[in-house]
């Protein structure tokens, strides 16, 4: 019988086989009970010492951010929605013109901007940019997560609302979001400008200033009911061009000086 | 054992030099950073942090740049920023968890770290209180506490006792003391008890160099036989004070007892003394003044 099972270990592959022999070896063996107890006082402490290191999915990042922007964010935010909603289906139908929609949701969409950019700019107000920079997750990384959560809120929302006034005025929907995006992008622009160039400008009151600022010159357009015709929309095709190109090289500058130190370390 | 290494690390604002040309290696202990306003301490840690970027030279950290490290350096790092700021809406503990999640600390285990760094920090009782009803000797703790989050390799802190009582000043020292080994911490302040106590190495800093490196008993011994003190009539005590370093000024019976940094000795009636580090800051500053 034992004679057999040699045999057939023989045929084996040689490494396979000697494996099987160390194996049958180590079973017979008994450790010394005092080296095994140092391996494993040395393991604990092995164990003990090394450090785990946690890597966030994006996932995480992004809950990470939704769960600590301020709640006045949420609240402002619910509020411009519900002011967009209230209008839509308050505005008598396909009486209601094309001008009355686009006065107020010219509006919302620029203090969507201003919003937005407030998120960005606690980091500074607060005076936490410095610390959060230093940070595993720093602070360049946060404004992206933050700047893809509440630009793509704002975006998706203005989209439908702009959805809806289609559906209402019998207008194309590209062009109505046209005509909103263009207050968004200027607010956008006001808002970044104001964050990467002034000191102390980055607090509520002067975001306060700001949405009147942008609210008025949102509201602009709407005095002069004929730019809002087909005459004009190459005009407002150039002004989206032109403010998402400008839009791009702020939040290029922004990231640079941010790596850089400049826009964090002012003193 | 970690290792951060500068080299020729230097920092230009418009043509000013702000820091000029450091090199220096720092291993595990406690460093003190010590010089007047305006000698570059802040910068320098700013770009230890690798919040700043240098104009000249490197930072390694174990041989490797820690530009080229990036997240992983910041892993490392805990930092107590001069100008510590905070989201007034939050609470204590908020604020902590807030951070552990930036500083990538699972959860479980951030908020076990949060309860036990409000109590080391003696804010356990406010912990469920926004921070902006806390003085500013509360709000400085929660920097402290901040910092030491995530069991941090390389602990910066600039300027922490700022702002703290004398029974707080000695809670923090302790707390440090505790903390120094096996990691680097770097201490910059303007208070020299603070850093004669713990400090393992002095770093002294003037017009954004390194002047002068070592122990406590290296800088002792560079002053040694310049520290003087002598009485003097109290109305002769001002001329004296505008004409030496005067580190000490005290009103005695015999008169006005000065302690007096000067390499010769200054009066004939002048005794020397063992210097202190308050001496060693005087005598490298004293042109400043």
């Amino acid at each position: 019988m034992g004679e057999r099972k040699i045999r057939k270990a023989e045929t084996r592959e040689p490494e396979a086989y000697k494996q099987e022999k160390i194996w049958e070896t180590a079973s017979e063996l008994k450790p010394d009970p005092f080296r095994k107890q140092d391996s494993l006082i040395l393991i604990r402490s092995g164990i003990h010492e090394k450090k785990i290191r946690n890597t966030p999915f994006p996932g995480e990042l992004l809950w990470i951010q939704v769960q600590y922007i301020t709640p006045v964010f949420w609240v402002l935010q619910g509020g411009v929605l519900s002011l967009l909603l209230l209008l839509l289906y308050r505005m008598p139908g396909q009486r209601a013109e094309l001008t009355d929609y686009l006065w107020w949701s010219s509006i919302a969409a620029a203090w969507m901007g201003v919003l937005s950019n407030g998120v960005l700019g606690r980091h500074f107000s607060s005076r936490m940019a410095e610390l959060e920079q230093s940070c595993y997750i720093n602070l360049s990384q946060m404004w992206t997560i933050r700047m893809i959560l509440t630009t793509g809120v704002d975006i998706f929302t203005l989209t439908m609302f702009s959805g809806g006034i289609a559906a209402r005025t019998d207008t194309f929907f590209g062009r109505i979001a046209m005509y909103l995006l263009v207050p968004f992008m200027l607010s956008n622009i006001c808002c970044l400008l104001m964050i990467s160039a002034l000191r102390n400008g980055r607090g509520k009151y002067t975001l306060a200033a700001l949405a009147v600022i942008t609210a008025l010159l949102a509201m602009a357009p709407s005095v002069f009911a004929e730019v809002y015709t087909t005459a004009y929309l190459w005009v407002w095709f150039c002004l989206l061009v032109l403010g998402a190109v400008i839009f791009a090289g702020q939040i290029r500058s922004c990231y640079g000086r941010m790596t850089k130190g400049e826009m964090i370390c002012w003193n | 054992m970690l290792e951060l290494r500068l080299e020729k690390v230097s920092k230009v604002y418009g043509g000013k030099r702000a820091v000029d040309g450091i090199d220096c290696v720092l291993s595990h202990g406690v460093y003190g950073l010590l010089g007047a306003n305006g000698a570059g301490k802040t910068t320098l840690l700013r770009m230890i942090c690798g919040i700043l970027e240098m104009t000249e030279g490197r930072i390694l950290c174990e041989g490797i740049e820690i530009r080229k490290m990036g997240a992983e350096y910041r892993r490392l790092l805990g930092y107590l920023p001069q100008n510590f700021g905070y989201y007034p809406e939050f609470t204590a503990k908020k604020f902590l968890l807030y951070l552990a999640a930036l500083k990538a600390i699972p959860k479980k285990e951030a908020a076990q770290k949060v309860e036990e760094l409000l109590r080391l920090v003696d804010l356990e009782q406010v912990k469920d209180k926004k921070i902006k009803t806390f003085s500013g000797g509360m709000v400085r703790r929660l920097g402290i506490a901040q910092a030491l989050l995530g069991d941090s390799e390389v602990l910066i802190l600039d300027e922490p006792t700022a702002g703290l009582d004398p029974k707080e000043r000695i809670r923090f020292r302790n707390i440090i003391s505790a903390l120094s080994k096996d990691r680097i911490i770097i201490l910059s302040t303007h208070i020299v008890s603070d850093v004669e106590y713990i400090a393992d190495k002095i770093l002294l800093m003037k017009g954004g160099k390194l002047l002068s490196t070592g122990d406590i008993e290296q800088m002792l011994t560079q002053v040694r036989g310049k520290v003087w003190e002598c009485c003097v009539r109290p109305e002769e005590a001002e001329t004296y004070q505008a004409e030496f370093s005067v580190s000490n000024l005290r009103n005695t019976e015999q008169g006005v007892k000065l302690r007096i940094v000067s390499d010769s000795c200054p009066l004939p009636q002048a005794i020397p003394v063992d210097p202190d580090l308050e001496d060693v800051y005087l005598y490298y500053f004293r042109e400043l003044d």
